[in-house]
């Protein structure tokens, strides 16, 4: 809808008819008593009174509304001293015009007339005009409409922002109407869940308005913004995204979905590509990678974790997100240091508008928020939370439940101050923090038996992050951050001890330019440093903690051989990288090449282990990589799209890997290569359907030695490979009409090889197959209801052929067959979410009741034993449990 | 209330999982087992001879006669493997294995290369590669040769592996260290159960071990509870000791030499009735309290049982005793 704002001006006096000769005169007052002396020379207007003060008369609503103007004839009595003594109408204009007329007549102040050079009362005829102005406006008005290019048909919900003149969302004509625009050249971006982002320039001129069409291809199948699962491919000068296959999900879809208990972040969970973690580990396994190769970013700055343990919640509050996106693989050349996806989380934007906040509580937390604006351009945001489980179950349970079963205890926080430079140009300060610690023990008669463990997690970032917009749309990025980890690990089993502790300095700058070379050439270019200080302490088994690939079974103690080390690791990486994008055919086709050259810099403190009184010798290393990237989506009709993405990845050795007794201080980076091709098809604007197929390559993976004598230092090798392949399906359905849900499906196999030419096994993570669907419903009058079922294929696992005793720890210990070559049985839940929301005044109020595991069905998650392996039994996941909440927010 | 405990159960469901109920194998001894091994000396040095013996029992005790194949094993097992030993060492023959003999018992002589196989001393390189790495001591400071014992059973072959602790120098010490460690340790002494006892009120039954001249039984009722409490000789500073001793080890943590002392613990079997634990035991922490008591409950049938301890210790020494019990009506 076109809308032309008009001014309205208030009412105008007409001053300039104040005492005009031709419009009003002055008419000397009569003496006292009326008579005139005879012979007595008439008195004579020496001075004619002079408005001093004068009062405008509000505009009547009625008259300004019917777009009348008129003018009110007055005669006005002044005094001698200058003051309105009366005000009569002589000549109406409506009572409207000559009620407001007169009241502000009667707050006039004059000069005072003279007659015959002395002071005088005199009347006067005064001309009030009431004129209907319209305001000369200062800025555009911005209107048009976005339309399908091939069907010519209008997409509603597309947004168009305009950098510092404002925004708008297209309705279901399409159409969209901005205002105020500044004059001058502004970059113009259309995005929205069913588009890529898109940018473009446009000129205004003040008082006029520019009425402009935009055609556009919507994403196919992919939806890149929270829309399907995975493949977007972001292109357009200059792209915004670089992600050929993501899957980016809202945050006010993502709150809705059932198992998440309102956390937002959780949906990953849910997408294609994801394995289901076991339970309680919170570990993101994507496409058969490793968990700790899976890099997760909150606005640019990289964190340890997206879950605290357990997987019960993640590491920011949701009320501070605005969406979440996956990239499984072949992700562009601004991201690297990992060998699996990509999980990046967008935090929302401050308002601007009022103070914002909410306060939730359920059984596993309590949570707050407040946002607000404290001036103009200066808003402030905090959020925390803190779990308190661990009170509801010793309060309801035996004080000493803590000694038996991991209770996590976390907590996590932000704050944030986002300072609006210039119109295009904004500064923000944040800061996160999120801790972990689960303890447990196990108070046995048995000596063996005895086992205490206790983890814990904590980390803190503090960051900056400068944006600016320039005249020609480019856009330019800097966030320097820095931080620190501290992780440890504190466990006895038995006799045997195990403790590990690593603490990190974290340094970080993303630096990202983001303009465009011609028409159709986009360009990014960019830096990615970070540089870290590690310093580690471990002593137990060279068994303890397990690593992927350990031919062990639940519960397996470690070897009771220990040994100790502690070591410090620098690590410094810097890596530019440029993308273009280069846009064919009418925009059908975009090429986008990426380079990223990533020179490292790493330096161990101990080269071999500590013998005797000899000093320590270090190790410095230095090395280079080059990861070249492809992404190419073609948009093959509106409703089919292509796409396909190969890219190398590398990333350098974990600092606990790097210790000269329980690792090897001369690992070199792992590598990666990742190939995928993909459609899209959108059936219904709101309805899309895609398919990806990957294979992924990796090298130089740390292992175990499995030499009975390894050398010195050799604890690892970095001989491991690695190779995944399978296709990820996704059917999705958009928020629309208070509905929207989706099917996901992954098949995938994911295997390792140990040795050189060695066998290849199934990876520890490997799940075949994935399936999740998930859908909500809105009820009406605050009512809705969500439900979820997943499948997925148990955990690969070596089967026990066998046990032998062992007489020194009179202990039985299995006798393995071939590595990871039988599986958990396949894990099946059911989970239901109903919702009431009532409003409030200006707040709101959610009452939330998720049930989980509706059918009660007891889900194999680990394969356990009896002591002496006779007996085989599995350790059943989560019962059927009804969790509820209240969240209020304002 | 209720309410509340099955939210508090089903909440532990989800923190920890529910864990199936398995039946573990109780320790009672019904059919041909081996039960324990033990080196004399506890602890050898490279050469020197060892003497080995076997506790081997079925449901009617301990057998004088048993098809047990002895065998050292000299594969070194590979870093990554959990288990005590190379799992080449689980074949009735191979070049890795030195053969003992057969019988409840056996003798032979501790490998000259030993400490460099098993222990701190760096195994010797291949051609063209520096040495390899030294094998890691256990918490006790120790390395153990590997030992392994084949039953030939009606059923199948079943294995039992041990380790005899190695007299080795120390890894990773100073020569300083070394030297201290060399004056001041004392090797190993097999534990032994100094006394059995039935505690009751008022006043203990002791129960002299079946090895003891004339010794009767304990008699007790079918179905009888009754707490038994196994004990060993208290001990004193480092020294030879048959029970918790002290002794001198290399702390790899603080790189220092520092006085410990040996956690025993105490495995309870029986060819009939059931023990409340299947072992029990005291820590180093605990080692001041030179006994440790398990809850029996004698079996319903009367008749003669048999019941063992066996004490092992925390340097690879074990010991154990034998003992009879009438059960009556």
């Amino acid at each position: 809808m076109r809308r032309i704002a008009f001014r309205y001006l208030a009412p105008l006096l007409a001053a300039t008819s104040v005492l005009a000769p031709q419009a009003a005169s002055a008419q000397p007052s009569a003496p006292p008593g009326g008579a005139k002396a005879a012979g007595t020379p008439a008195p004579k207007l020496t001075r004619a009174p002079k408005l001093a003060q004068f009062v405008e008369a509000p505009y009547p609503d009625s008259e300004r509304a019917a777009g009348r103007a008129a003018s009110v004839v007055l005669q006005i009595a002044i005094s001698a001293a200058g003051h309105v003594d009366e005000v009569a109408v002589a000549e109406s204009a409506g009572p409207a015009f000559d009620q407001a007329a007169v009241e502000a007549a009667r707050k006039f102040v004059f000069e005072p007339a003279e007659i015959d050079g002395k002071p005088a009362p005199v009347k006067i005829a005064y001309r009030y005009e009431f004129v209907l102005r319209v305001e000369q406006k200062t800025t555009a008005i911005f209107s048009g409409v976005v339309r399908e290019r091939a069907t010519k048909r209008p997409i509603a919900g597309v947004h168009i922002d305009v950098a510092d003149g404002g925004s708008a969302i297209t309705g279901d004509d399409g159409r969209f109407t901005l205002d105020d625009v500044p004059p001058g050249k502004h970059a113009v971006t259309i995005s929205g869940d069913t588009l890529t982002a898109q940018q473009t320039s446009e000129t205004f001129e003040a008082a006029k308005e520019l009425d402009a069409t935009y055609d556009v291809t919507p994403k196919g199948p992919v939806v890149e913004a929270g829309d399907d699962d995975d493949l977007e491919i972001v292109v357009t000068p200059p792209p915004l995204e670089k992600k050929v296959v993501s899957t980016e999900v809202s945050a006010d879809e993502a709150k809705r979905i059932p198992g998440t208990q309102g956390d937002v972040l959780k949906v990953v969970e849910n997408l294609p590509g994801v394995a289901r973690g076991a339970v309680g580990s919170g570990a993101l396994v994507v496409w058969g990678a490793a968990p700790e190769d899976t890099r997760v970013y909150i606005d640019g700055v990289r964190v340890p974790r997206l879950y605290h343990d357990g997987g019960l919640r993640s590491v920011v509050h949701s009320d501070l997100v605005k969406s979440v996106e996956l990239a499984p693989g072949g992700y562009g050349a601004a991201y690297g240091r990992g060998l699996g996806g990509l999980v990046t989380v967008q935090t929302r934007a401050l308002e601007t508008d009022t103070y914002h906040g909410s306060v939730a509580v359920d059984l596993l937390d309590a949570a707050v928020s407040a946002r607000a604006p404290i001036t103009d351009k200066l808003r402030v945001g905090i959020s925390g939370r803190r779990s308190h489980l661990d009170g509801i179950l010793k309060a309801a349970a035996s004080k000493d439940v803590e000694d038996y079963f991991p209770i996590p205890h976390y907590y996590d926080g932000q704050a944030r101050a986002a300072y609006q430079i210039g119109p295009r140009e904004s500064v923000e300060f944040g800061g996160l923090l999120s801790g972990d610690r689960t303890s447990r023990s196990v108070a046995a008669a048995n000596l063996a038996e005895r086992k205490t463990e206790t983890r814990a997690l904590h980390f803190q970032r503090v960051y900056a992050r400068y944006e600016k917009q320039l005249d020609d749309g480019a856009t330019v990025s800097v966030v320097p951050y820095v931080g620190a980890d501290a992780s440890t690990l504190e466990s006895r089993f038995g006799v045997v001890p195990t403790n590990q502790s690593i603490t990190t300095t974290l340094y970080g700058l993303r630096a990202i330019y983001r303009g465009r070379l011609a028409d159709q050439l986009g360009i990014t270019v960019g830096l990615d440093a970070e540089v870290s200080q590690a310093t580690l302490r471990r002593s137990g088994s060279v068994s303890a903690p397990a690593r992927e690939g350990d031919i062990r079974v639940f519960g397996q103690p470690p070897t009771d051989q220990i040994n100790v080390d502690d070591w410090k690791v620098t690590q410094i990486g810097l890596a530019p990288y440029a993308e273009a994008d280069i846009a064919l055919f009418k925009e059908r086709l975009h090429i986008l090449p990426g380079l990223r050259f990533d020179p490292q810099v790493s330096s161990v403190s101990r080269r071999t282990p500590l013998d005797g009184d000899t000093p320590s010798i270090g190790r410095f290393a230095q090395d280079a990589a080059v990861d070249p990237r492809l992404a190419i989506r073609f948009a093959a009709t509106a409703q089919i799209s292509l796409r396909a993405a190969y890219g190398f990845y590398h990333r350098s050795p974990l600092p606990e890997d790097l210790s000269a007794v329980f690792g090897n201080p001369s690992l070199t980076a792992a590598r990666a290569s990742q190939a995928l091709v993909g459609a899209a098809f959108r059936l219904t604007p709101s309805f899309s359907i895609e398919t990806t197929a990957f294979r992924t390559e990796s090298s130089g993976l740390a292992v175990r030695s499995t030499l009975s004598s390894p050398l010195l230092a050799e604890a690892l090798v970095g001989m491991g490979q690695g190779r995944a392949f399978g296709a990820q399906f996704l059917l999705r359905k958009e928020l629309g009409a208070g509905f929207f849900g989706w099917v996901s499906y992954s098949i995938v196999r994911s295997e390792r090889q140990d040795v050189p030419e060695g066998r290849y096994r199934a990876f520890d993570y490997d799940q075949t197959h994935v399936l999740t669907a998930l859908a909500s419903y809105d009820l009406g009058r605050g009512f809705e209801v969500g439900a979820r079922i997943r499948f997925a294929t148990g955990f690969p696992r070596t089967p026990v052929l066998g046990a032998y005793y062992d007489g020194r720890r009179d202990a039985y210990q299995p006798i393995f067959g071939e590595e990871n070559t039988s599986r958990i049985p396949a894990f099946v839940q059911g989970d239901v979410r109903f919702t009431k929301r009532w409003k409030i005044g200006r707040s709101e109020l959610e009452a939330y009741l998720e049930v989980q595991n509706v059918t009660n069905r007891k889900n194999p998650e680990e394969v356990v034993y009896s002591s002496d392996y006779r007996q085989k039994g599995f350790i059943t996941g989560l019962p059927i449990l009804p969790v509820a909440g209240l969240k209020w927010s304002l | 209330m209720v309410a509340v405990s099955r939210l508090v159960a089903l909440s532990l469901c989800i923190l920890a999982a529910c864990k199936p109920d398995l039946v573990e194998s109780a320790p009672q001894v019904t059919e041909p087992r081996l039960l324990a091994l033990r080196s004399e000396p506890a602890e050898a040095a490279p050469g020197q001879a060892v003497s080995l013996t076997a506790l081997y029992a079925d449901g009617s005790g301990a057998l004088t006669d048993a098809p047990l194949d002895w065998a050292l094993c000299v594969d070194r097992k590979p870093l990554a493997e959990l288990g005590p030993v190379s799992p080449r060492c689980l074949a009735p023959s191979s070049d890795i294995l030195i053969a003992l003999g057969v019988g409840v018992a056996a003798s032979g002589t501790m490998p000259k290369d030993a400490c460099r196989n098993f222990g701190p001393e760096r195994p010797d390189p291949k051609p063209g590669e520096p040495a390899g790495r030294p094998v890691d001591p256990d918490q006790s400071g120790g390395f153990y040769q590997p030992l392994r014992v084949r039953a030939h059973l009606a059923t199948g072959d079943t294995y039992t592996v041990f380790g005899v602790r190695i007299a080795c120098s120390l890894s990773g010490a100073t020569q300083e260290q070394r030297a201290q460690f060399e004056t001041s340790y004392v090797r190993n002494t097999n534990p032994s159960v100094a006394s059995f006892v039935r505690v009751a009120a008022g006043h203990d039954d002791a129960l002299p071990p079946l090895s003891a001249a004339g010794a009767e039984g304990l008699t007790v009722q079918a179905g009888a509870t009754m707490t038994l409490r196994a004990a060993w000789a208290p001990c004193a500073g480092i020294g030879v000791c048959t029970g918790s001793e002290q002794y001198v080890a290399f702390d790899t943590a603080s790189r220092a030499l520092v006085s410990r002392r040996e956690s025993i613990a105490v495995a309870w079997l029986a060819t009939a009735g059931a023990f409340a634990e299947p072992s029990t035991g005291r820590s180093e922490a605990e080692g001041a309290v030179a006994s440790s008591d398990n809850v029996f409950t004698a079996p319903s049938v009367p008749g003669d049982i048999t019941l063992w301890a066996v004490l092992r210790d925390d340097r690879g020494g074990v010991g154990w005793e034998t003992y009879r019990v009438h059960v009556i009506p």
